[in-house]
């Protein structure tokens, strides 16, 4: 059926001449590339380079402005997901994409329900047999058919999906940035899974922004720059250099963290926790000094994610406590931007770091209220010329604060939330897994702030999976294993990620 | 890169405006301009009035997503309470001073018990207007409650323009210059946000009903001079007047930072005009009731289908 229309043999969905602007902004521009039969391929490139508009379009979710696609040997245009899943294309989204309030397996045969219907009503039993086996062939058995999705972490939840688009048997399977929710663990399923398909003929489309886990797993990868296609590059090519150069389009040092070793910092304690318990969380106790980078380590749900929510104050520990500041001021969570010392940029940048349907201005502005107004009143030239100085400041991609922060790409977006402490001169900044989804552009200014801000004398608390990055920067690193402290580490030259995995797994 | 955002921006901001204009001058031409004839400008100004007043205070509350259904129940309450309390003292002051400390408790009242309802925001004011509908309700049943007609020289135009003015500028300032409309837009966008930014959320939900519950005393007021007697229907929907006249005016179910000052002050006028207007035409309540209802349903529509999630880049 391919020679019909005079495809290759081996190309399973051919992209040609793909278009696609959001308004002003063009995010594609003439992309054309084939995927074939049996094929792990690795789309890589910077924040805003068009990976996840591409991968969407295959997916069906928007269409191209201009441009074919050929699937199957036949012309390919589906006019939504539910199309592209039935004629073979199954995604994984970047953010999450369960429902919660059902359980596992109803997540799992979502828009599947027929199979296991009857004269109207649902076969339980069935549906949850098959969802132990499809689970079980997935290696997947700490997930239960017949538990809420709610029970289960971010992390689950991603594996959940990835189960639910194999499920659907499909002939091409797009990975988008998923592997940044994953933790090691969760991660080796998928490598699995991924070689498992390819292994049946099935081809793979993997982005990520890892080079060295798709120069592991890709058989191909396709550069992208600013929507335009750059290069294919096949596995015997694979150079790490050359990639990046291709990536950013200008020759990057291999080394964009710290370079120094001087691990001084101020006596003064910042921040302070003492034995803090929660229910995922025993007795930690932590000081982290001014002018100190501290890292902490520790598989995503070791209680890393609540420890940060703990030192800033969102939630409150059941025994013990947390405190800012040498008067010891205990974290709260009701505090005004300018009465509070510490800042928190969350890990989950859509849901809570920012307000998506709202411009940069208001976004970056929300904390500086206190700072820009005259008696009780906020005065916009004020309040505009702030922002401004953050927006040049942070080096934020944008046509104008009046832009909204939904059209940003990833690391233009995390750039917002950072100027939202940066500007009101934050003496502690809790930053939970600050450099997941950005690219190598947006990930070297952030560490460059970071080491500014060591230097300006302010206190940094890094929660983060990346070792590379803790050890790059960080003064001092704890480890966190099943929410406790197993291991300190300081900042040294030998220091390798294998030592740290020992304290973390 | 230029900007071509403020031209679309002007053109959305543009809308309420240019369909207030509209609504006017086709019930103005086809009234046979009775409706902009001097006694009918004293109707319509009465007619506005509380709408927009409580229409003002209310966009506080719509900008943080949630309603207020007590309005109604709470405007009735409070006339009768006003009443009471002037039968029984003959000062007028005193009774201001009532139906102010009624109202704001019940606005009050309102906003703390958002703490205990943070999945469902719209039942505090529900279980608030059951209450004080049966309340007003059971009261007009036993007898009607009248004031002296002498308190009619407090019903006067002029006054009331002076007043609906003055707590305009004062909303208007606190919506788009304060922290307290500020915030509360922010709660409307993503109120995780605003939480993990230091927004004290409680205290902000509180003050924006507190505002509503103050704005629906100086409206109680004026109706409670003008009607000067209180029946079970006193205040009946006046929540879904504020409702109607909001989303007329271009506010978005959705909170956030789309809600606009401008959109109380032209969603009254237009919601005010029309029915003044079709009551001209001759049609009769029911009617203007029906279309009212079939001109709502379209906007909803289209508010809802315009806002889609981003699409992912």
């Amino acid at each position: 059926m391919q020679e019909k229309t005079g495809l290759s043999r081996d190309e399973l969905l051919k992209i040609s001449h793909l278009d696609k602007s959001f308004g002003v902004v063009k995010a594609l521009k003439d992309v054309g590339f084939a995927i074939n039969y049996g094929e792990i391929h690795g789309l890589i490139g910077e924040n805003g380079s068009g990976k996840s508009t591409l991968s969407s379009i295959v997916a069906g979710m928007q269409k191209a402005d201009n441009g074919e696609m050929t699937f199957l040997g036949s012309p390919y245009k589906p006019e939504n997901s539910i199309e592209a899943s039935a004629a073979g294309v199954c995604m994984v989204l970047q953010e999450i994409g369960t429902i919660s309030g059902i359980s596992v397996m109803e997540n799992l045969f979502l828009g599947n329900g027929a199979k296991f219907s009857k004269y109207g009503f649902m076969n339980l039993r069935k549906m949850n047999t098959e969802a132990e086996s499809l689970l079980e062939s997935l290696q997947m058995h700490h997930l239960k058919p017949n538990t809420l999705v709610d029970y289960y972490s971010f992390e689950e939840r991603k594996l959940l999906e990835i189960a639910r688009a194999v499920y659907n048997n499909p002939r091409l399977l797009i990975i988008d940035e998923t592997t940044t929710a994953l933790s090691i663990n969760g991660r080796q399923i998928l490598y699995r899974l991924i070689k498992k398909l390819a292994g049946e003929g099935k081809s793979v489309l993997f982005i990520s922004h890892d080079l060295d886990e798709l120069m592991k797993t890709c058989d191909v990868l396709t550069v992208l720059r600013d929507g335009v296609f750059i290069d294919t590059i096949p596995k015997e090519k694979y150079e790490t250099n050359d990639i990046k150069m291709k990536m950013v389009g200008r020759i990057i040092e291999g080394d964009y963290y710290r370079s120094d070793y001087d691990c001084t910092f101020g006596d003064e304690i910042a921040l302070k926790m003492v034995h803090v318990c929660t229910e995922n969380i025993y007795d930690i106790n932590l000081e982290l000094h001014k002018g100190e980078i501290l890292g902490i380590s520790g598989l995503s749900e070791s209680g890393i994610h609540d420890l940060g929510r703990l030192a800033y104050g969102i939630d409150e520990p059941v025994y013990g406590r947390a405190t800012h500041g040498k008067d010891n001021a205990p974290a709260k969570k009701k505090l005004s931007a300018k009465r509070r010392k510490a800042g928190y940029v969350s890990k989950d940048r859509d849901k809570e770091s920012l307000i998506l349907n709202d411009n940069i201005r208001n976004n970056i502005a929300i904390n500086a209220y206190d700072y820009v107004k005259m008696g009780p009143f906020i005065m916009p030239n004020k309040e505009k010329s702030y922002v401004q100085k953050q927006i040049d400041n942070m080096r934020i991609k944008c046509f104008g604060m009046n832009q909204m922060v939904n059209t940003l790409s990833g690391g233009n977006k995390q750039k917002v939330a950072f100027a939202r402490w940066i500007g009101v001169d934050t003496e502690i900044l809790i930053l939970d897994c600050p450099t997941r989804g950005v690219d190598i552009g947006v990930k070297t200014s952030m560490y460059q702030l970071m080491t500014r801000l060591k230097k300006d004398g302010k206190s940094l608390l890094i929660i983060s999976e990346e070792l590379s990055e803790l050890i790059g920067m960080c003064d001092r690193i704890l480890v966190v294993k099943d929410g406790k402290i197993t291991k300190e580490f300081s900042r040294g030259r030998e220091l390798s990620e294998h030592q740290i995995i020992d304290y973390m797994i | 890169m230029k900007d071509k955002t403020w031209l679309r921006q002007f053109v959305i901001n543009a809308i309420p405006f240019a369909t207030t204009v509209v609504v006017v001058i086709f019930f103005q031409i086809t009234t046979g301009g009775k409706l902009l004839s001097t006694n009918n400008i004293r109707v319509l100004t009465n007619q506005i009035f509380s709408v927009l007043l409580i229409s003002l205070a209310a966009i506080f509350v719509y900008a943080h997503k949630n309603l207020d259904i007590s309005i109604g129940g709470m405007v009735g309450c409070a006339m009768l309470f006003g009443t009471l309390a002037v039968n029984a003292t003959s000062s007028i002051l005193v009774g201001f001073i009532v139906i102010l400390i009624f109202c704001s408790a019940i606005g009050f009242t309102n906003g703390v018990l958002q703490k205990f309802f943070k999945h469902l925001p719209f039942l505090p004011s529900l279980c608030m207007m059951f209450i004080l509908r049966a309340i007003v309700t059971y009261a007009g049943n036993i007898q009607t409650f009248k004031i002296s007609n002498e308190y009619a020289v407090y019903d006067n135009t002029t006054l009331k323009i002076v007043v609906l003015i003055a707590l305009a500028f004062i909303s208007y300032y606190l919506f788009d210059y304060t922290k307290i409309g500020k915030f509360n837009k922010a709660m409307g966008g993503n109120q995780v946000t605003a939480e993990q930014s230091g927004v004290n959320i409680a205290k902000y939900k509180i003050l924006a009903f507190l505002l509503v519950g103050i704005y629906s005393a100086v409206a109680s007021f004026f109706l409670m001079v003008r009607t000067r007697s209180v029946v079970a229907e006193s205040g009946n929907g006046l929540e879904f007047d504020v409702m109607i006249a909001l989303i007329y005016g271009g506010m978005p179910l959705s909170g956030g930072m789309k809600t606009k000052f401008l959109a109380a002050v032209f969603g009254a006028i237009i919601v005010t005009v029309l029915k003044n207007g079709l009551i001209m035409w001759g049609l009769s309540t029911g009617m203007v009731a029906l279309v009212k209802a079939i001109i709502f349903m379209l906007l909803i529509s289209v508010n809802y289908t315009r806002t889609k999630g981003p699409l992912p880049r």
